[in-house]
């Protein structure tokens, strides 16, 4: 061996740069927003949900979404994080 | 994996699962422009410097002013750091219901001989393999944790060419239809080893890696099946067994994690293992012999950002030859296209 292997556990990458802290702000904003808007709904849901005498907190976590259901949450989460890495690295969404 | 060791996640993690599984499409617009970079920042991959480590100082200055670039290095760098703990996350929500079964299955035809007493090599004692935090052996359920949340919902879905159909094909290339007693050196969690006993369901087989967390889940896979799988915390380079034991010598996807030096002493080990007559087949990375300077950049900094210290030594071997040299005859060596992958060495041990 020429190197200590363990030294591959944290290697040394260059990453961002002092350049890039306003894309990163833009992309840490982007991210919150969307954090929120979940957020929003999940709450506003359970509380309509209650409303209506409906706990759905226990099925939502043992919930396993059919193909259909997923391949929505798929495309969903594939758009948020286009959002979110693009306006890291400086390229413009559609959205 | 059978389907009751599938666990069922609950909400939080089953979603940052499916959010690390779609990681790769939410880059597609960041890798595409580093893309039309790199195309055009090399036009001409041959005259990349030889050396690998100036090739990559000359990649990383070039690339360095992108900031598409510097955004895939740091949202890599969170996906390597955090793949792990997402899975573990994944896991804990669900232990309680899921370490009556995992225990069951410790139970049964498959069995687990451990070595605490074993004297960790170097190359793997306290490395990070896949910048899994912690390692292989750091969880209690590791090994399980590895199986069926990073492989098979994460790496699985995404991985060219599908992991266990490449298993499947790999283990149906030996020459004989029929083996008594196979060996898979390095088995892991038994993915290949699970693939060597559908391919030959008569087989007795033996297992061993350094890993004791995965080979637990190994255990828990053959008892699943009901396979009768003797599974051992052993070094491949070192398996202990008497001499002219098997008939089949395997290893699948070991070979990069362990250093050139170990690579020949487990041919060496497994020529000795064999009886005459005997089948090797070996399968690993792609060997940077068949890439062009670009794409073997590519491979080695995947390496290097990967917790793979011992990839580019690994890839750089002509397996082929080692095995020649270990005493196999009928060497024979095949890069798999469309990705010239899985690279596959097989060879026979002479009557």
């Amino acid at each position: 061996m020429s190197a200590d292997p363990k030294s591959y556990n944290k290697p040394q990458r260059n990453m961002l740069l002092e350049t890039d802290v306003n894309g990163l702000a833009q992309a840490v904003v982007t991210l919150t927003q969307e954090v929120w808007v979940l957020n929003d709904r999940q709450m506003v849901t359970e509380a309509v949900l209650a409303k209506h005498g409906i706990d759905i907190a226990e099925e939502v976590d043992t919930f396993t979404p059919d193909e259909a259901l997923q391949s929505k949450l798929d495309e969903r989460s594939r758009a948020i994080m286009q959002r979110v890495f693009n306006s890291l690295g400086g390229i413009s969404s559609d959205e | 994996m059978s389907e009751e060791l599938h666990a069922r996640l609950r909400q939080r993690g089953r979603a940052s699962v499916d959010f690390l599984a779609n990681f790769g499409f939410g880059m597609s617009d960041l890798r595409n422009s580093v893309e039309e970079e790199i195309q055009r920042i090399v036009p001409d991959p041959d005259a990349l410097p030889d050396d690998l480590d100036q090739r990559d100082a000359r990649m990383q200055q070039s690339l360095g002013a992108s900031q598409a670039y510097r955004a895939t290095q740091a949202v890599g760098e969170w996906m390597a750091t955090h793949h792990g703990l997402v899975a573990k996350h994944a896991f804990e929500e669900v232990r309680e219901e899921m370490e009556p079964i995992l225990k069951k299955f410790e139970q049964g035809g498959s069995t687990v001989e451990a070595n605490p007493d074993m004297e960790a090599p170097a190359y793997w004692d306290g490395v990070d393999f896949h910048r899994t935090a912690g390692g292989w052996d750091e969880h209690d359920y590791q090994g399980y944790i590895h199986a069926d949340i990073v492989h098979t919902r994460l790496v699985a879905k995404t991985f060219p060419g599908g992991i266990f159909a490449q298993r499947r094909m790999v283990a149906a290339l030996p020459p004989k239809d029929h083996y008594d007693k196979i060996i898979d050196m390095g088995c892991s969690t038994g993915h290949f080893t699970r693939a060597l006993q559908e391919t030959y369901p008569d087989a007795e087989i033996y297992g061993v890696d350094l890993s004791l967390k995965t080979i637990q889940q190994a255990q828990r896979l053959g008892n699943a099946n009901g396979w009768s799988w003797k599974l051992y915390q052993r070094p491949g380079e070192d398996t202990g067994f008497e001499d002219e034991t098997f008939d089949l010598a395997t290893s699948y996807i070991l070979l990069h994690e362990i250093p050139a030096d170990t690579i020949k002493a487990l041919f060496k080990e497994a020529f000795r293992v064999l009886k005459p007559g005997g089948d090797m087949i070996m399968s690993d990375v792609t060997r940077y012999a068949d890439l062009d300077k670009l794409a073997m950049w590519r491979a080695d900094a995947g390496a290097k950002y990967g917790g793979e210290p011992h990839w580019r030594a690994s890839a750089s071997l002509d397996l082929a030859q080692i095995a020649r040299d270990a005493g196999f005859v009928d060497v024979t060596a095949k890069a798999f296209d469309p990705f010239k992958y899985p690279y596959v060495v097989q060879g026979h041990k002479p009557e």
